[in-house]
């Protein structure tokens, strides 16, 4: 599968991306917004998992754009914004799931699993 | 003694007298600045901005934008302010009889509707024609007032009286926000438990040639042009230095109209801005200190020097002649307004330190200056002048004025360093060596023509035109 | 900015202004190199940092996703063996401390244990330590951070005494670290606290708290706190926790001295209404100042159930103060939409004022 990872801190980044690859997951990562939607049209990923607080476009605003979409992916969203009106909203927008940060990245590749299953 | 003696030596001793003292004024600045902004820097370090972005219990925020014919760009702009990162504000937009369809054009793309509103009116203003919300969830924290024009103070009056949080953030439709400009700018408001902070601004910077996508800056870079590039030098001298200095000594008179945040309840109180002025935001900042110093209250102006807010400069000698022109016609409209504090020991700092440097040398030396200048003339035609002195003096006062902005570049480049690129702190060097040449005297002139319009009482803002960031192509 | 002077003093001041002319120049020329030279060593240090940090973050992100401890001793011997004297290296090391603590502030589970495993394998902590002594107040600060962090609880005394430091960075730093090691039993430091807690602490201090359990017993002694701030923070703790046990203090707090306590007191009691707490705000209403009755007037739409507010709030209704007027129609609203309206074949609950109100409000 692959899967998009877009999340500004470095090392955030490389341990998600690890984690994934672990579970025999093919992973691209990007650090800022704009270029995670550029990669969404451009590498066409299965599985999306996107922080909210990012340079040049909110995980929010991804979730949005790729939900209006003709193809379908799911989509992750991975942030320390866990309050609950953040939560309601990227459910509204489409998000498949919610993550909280601090988060256990074994509890995410059992989510991602899980949405792969579907 | 005669007469003409008596006048030839009080000029000459009184800009001697002159002279020495705003040079002592500006190293001292420079050197007053250097412990605010090692603090500050040492600070961030360990600052958690983010967690006021997930906090529940953060403030909520009212942005208040006045808008008038930004029809080319009020989509995006608006859109920008909606993607702010923060979790509970409101967004107005206040539309000042715009005579284009900026209106329309925001009622198409946001899907408003006229809804019902109170509001009490604190503060007499213009009537309002409607106000609207959108009819789409994802756009529930945008408000459009449309109301009668009446100036950008009325206008944020209007804002100020239907904002509905304790804080309101007075900006300019298109200023391009930094991505944790909202977190930085509202922090000081919890910082300080022992005294009531009632305003907050931040650092504006120069946009003109930056790349921009999306309503974010993606690139910085020095600008081309000739005038936005002196712009650049002039605003890194007063902000990192000027503001910094007056902010560490608690008696900064002015936050950038462009963007500042304020306690609502004491604008209230003090009856919002004035629309009487064309400098609105320097004599609101300047009223609100008044008010707190009259009434004994123990408070504080914060200063943000991290650049938080960017927009566009002049670029013509016209337009930047118009805007320093209205400078200074609202220094002196707020310098009058308040006279009753110069050297009043009751107004503390305010009222002995910043208010007079504000009269004599942000005020008087333009004035000092170009009469200087004239004298000059009249000297050098009576020949009176000692050209070697002449020449002397005015090699002094050029290496001074670079070693002052070349001090400014210093710590710019040591904090911030927005300029990564070699090329470009040759090219600001460059600008601090040309500057008291030719920027300068330009700068001079507009501020005796601000005098002059003054005095004859213009009181119009003048359009303001501009390029607008969408139809500016982002380099590849 | 400047001004041109014009003047014939006596003989030799050409001179000095010459000489000083050309000082001025030389501290021009001085100045622009020494950007450059800062520049150009600032250019290499982020180099050497960004090579290094580029190594560790690898071994962090490889780190947390160790399954055992085991395999975190595993990973850590294999990189040493690649990366030898890297690791005894003071400038290194604190890249790496750095790198930890801003990784495990996002991470829990047992990716953080593994963090803080490797942390004190390489014995991080006596780095920070050392730092912890420092008299330079950002030093210290920044490491009472990371050893909290990295719930080094063998530090905690010492953290503990800094919690009333005079200065604001290191008080706030260590009581957010005990709070981080120990919960809610690390407010303690309320009790003795003579410095103001400013709202921003308290926000970070709820964010620390958010999973823990609250002690009722030290919220109710701080709320009678002679420090003001003290008093506003149990009272958000009551909030945030819902403390129901604590209605009457409380509202002892509508009386005090401070507009913000007053505030926050109203806030506490959205949260832990009982069915006094209407009867409460609407005998508090006379005495209050115009801010504190309209957030009343709010609240009882809020938890207002029936008559006894809509009659109180009907009295409201022909004020002459147009911002009660509004906010008291608007709470009436609030209270009418929650109770469900039945129609004229029905009895004695639908009462007459009941539907009059309705009217007069809408």
């Amino acid at each position: 599968m692959k899967i998009l990872v877009a999340e500004d801190e470095p090392i955030m980044q490389k341990t998600i991306a690890l984690r994934l690859k672990k579970d025999g997951h093919h992973v691209i990562t990007t650090d800022n917004g704009r270029e995670a939607l550029s990669l969404i049209d451009s590498e066409l990923p299965d599985l999306i998992i996107t922080d909210i607080m990012m340079p040049y476009a909110s995980g929010l605003e991804i979730v949005g754009t790729v939900k209006k979409l003709e193809r379908k992916v799911p989509i992750i969203v991975l942030s320390a914004m866990g309050q609950e009106n953040v939560v309601v909203e990227a459910f509204d927008l489409g998000a498949d799931d919610f993550i909280a940060k601090p988060f256990s990245p074994n509890e995410l590749s059992m989510r991602v699993k899980r949405l792969m299953a579907q | 003694m005669s007469f003409w003696t008596f006048l030839s030596d009080f000029f000459r001793y009184g800009i001697l007298v002159y002279s020495v003292a705003i040079l002592c004024f500006y190293v001292f600045i420079a050197l007053y600045s250097i412990g605010e902004t090692k603090e500050y820097v040492r600070k961030s370090t360990f600052a958690n901005y983010p967690l006021l972005a997930s906090s529940e219990h953060a403030p909520s925020l009212s942005i208040l934008a006045p808008a008038y014919n930004e029809a080319a760009t009020i989509v995006e702009n608006v859109r920008s302010l909606l993607n702010i990162y923060y979790n509970h504000f409101e967004v107005i937009i206040i539309n000042d009889g715009s005579k284009d369809d900026s209106l329309q054009k925001l009622m198409a793309v946001y899907d408003l509707e006229p809804v019902p509103y109170f509001s009490e009116q604190v503060i007499a203003t213009k009537p309002i024609r409607a106000v609207y919300k959108s009819r789409n969830p994802v756009y529930k924290k945008l408000v459009v007032v449309d109301k009668v024009n009446g100036g950008k103070a009325d206008a944020l009056n209007v804002g100020i009286n239907i904002a509905r949080n304790q804080y309101v953030v007075c900006i300019d439709v298109d200023c391009i926000l930094e991505q944790d400009a909202m977190l930085k700018l509202t922090k000081p408001f919890l910082e300080n438990a022992e005294k009531r902070v009632i305003a907050t601004g931040g650092v504006v910077r120069i946009a003109n040639d930056c790349e921009v996508k999306d309503g974010k800056i993606v690139k910085v870079n020095l600008p081309s042009q000739f005038l936005p590039r002196m712009q650049t030098l002039e605003y890194i001298r007063a902000f990192l230095l000027g503001r910094m200095a007056w902010s560490r000594m608690d008696g900064l008179l002015l936050i950038s109209g462009a963007f500042g945040a304020f306690d609502r309840d004491i604008v209230l109180r003090v009856g919002g801005y004035d629309h009487k002025t064309v400098g609105e935001d320097m004599e609101l900042v300047v009223r609100m200190r008044c008010y707190m110093e009259e009434q004994k209250l123990p408070y504080e102006v914060a200063y943000i020097p991290d650049p938080l807010c960017w927009t566009e400069a002049p670029a013509s000698f016209k337009i930047l002649g118009r805007q320093r022109n209205r400078w200074t016609r609202g220094t002196i409209e707020t310098l009058r307004m308040h006279r009753k504090m110069f050297f009043n020991p009751g107004y503390r700092i305010l009222g002995m330190v910043s208010y007079p440097y504000w009269f004599f040398f942000e005020f008087l030396a333009p004035l000092v200056e170009f009469t200087g200048f004239v004298g000059f003339c009249v000297f050098a035609v009576l020949g009176l002048v000692s050209w070697k002195l002449f020449f002397a003096l005015l090699l002094f006062i050029y290496a001074f004025a670079a070693l002052f902005s070349s001090f400014a570049i210093l710590m710019e480049v040591m904090t911030y360093n927005q300029y990564k690129k070699r090329q470009e702190i040759f090219s600001l060097m460059l600008t601090a060596l040309v500057e008291p040449l030719f920027f300068h005297p330009f700068v001079v002139w507009a501020a005796v023509k601000g005098n002059i319009d003054f005095l004859r009482k213009k009181n119009a803002w003048g359009e303001m035109s501009r390029q607008g960031f969408a139809t500016r192509k982002a380099n590849a | 900015m400047t001004a041109f002077v014009l003047l014939k003093i006596t003989v030799g001041a050409d001179t000095l202004f010459l000489n000083a002319a050309a000082v001025l120049a030389a501290a021009v020329a001085g100045m622009l190199s020494f950007v450059f030279l800062f520049r150009k060593q600032r250019y290499l240090r982020q180099q050497k940092k960004g090579a290094v940090l580029h190594l560790f973050s690898n071994l962090v992100a490889e780190t947390a996703i160790c399954e055992s401890l085991q395999e975190v001793q595993a990973t850590l011997q294999a990189f040493a063996a690649a990366n030898g004297k890297l690791l005894q290296k003071p400038f290194a090391r604190q890249v790496l401390i750095k790198a930890l603590v801003k990784t495990k502030d996002e991470i829990s589970g047992s990716a953080a244990g593994n963090l803080q495993h490797l942390f004190e394998q390489l014995q991080l902590h006596k780095d920070c330590y050392q730092r912890f002594l420092s008299k330079q107040w950002h030093v210290k600060a920044k490491a009472i951070q990371q050893l909290a962090e990295m719930q080094q609880s063998q530090y905690l005394v010492k953290i503990y005494r800094e919690t009333n430091h005079t200065n604001k960075y290191i008080r706030t730093e260590a009581q957010l670290a005990v709070v981080k090691l120990t919960g809610f039993k690390g407010l303690r430091f309320l009790n003795i606290v003579s410095h103001p807690v400013s709202q921003w602490q308290q926000l970070s201090l709820l964010s620390q708290l958010k999973d823990g359990l609250a002690e009722e017993d030290n919220i109710r002694r701080w709320l009678s706190s002679s420090n003001s701030t003290v008093v506003e923070f149990a009272l958000r703790l009551t909030e945030a926790f819902k403390c129901y046990q604590l209605h009457t203090e409380v509202v002892a707090c509508l009386q005090h001295t401070s507009a913000v306590v007053r505030r926050q007191a109203l806030h506490a009691l959205r949260e832990i209404a009982c069915e006094d707490t209407t009867s409460v705000l609407m005998h508090y209403f006379s005495t209050a100042g115009k801010e504190e009755q309209l957030v009343v007037l709010d609240l009882l739409g809020e938890i207002g159930t029936g008559e006894k507010e809509l009659f109180f709030l009907d009295t409201l209704l022909s004020t002459n103060d147009k911002g009660i007027r509004y906010s008291a129609s608007r709470a009436v609203q609030q209270i009418t939409s929650n109770i469900p309206i039945k129609t004229e074949a029905v009895t004695v609950t639908s009462s007459p004022l009941l539907s009059l109100l309705t009217k007069k409000a809408v």
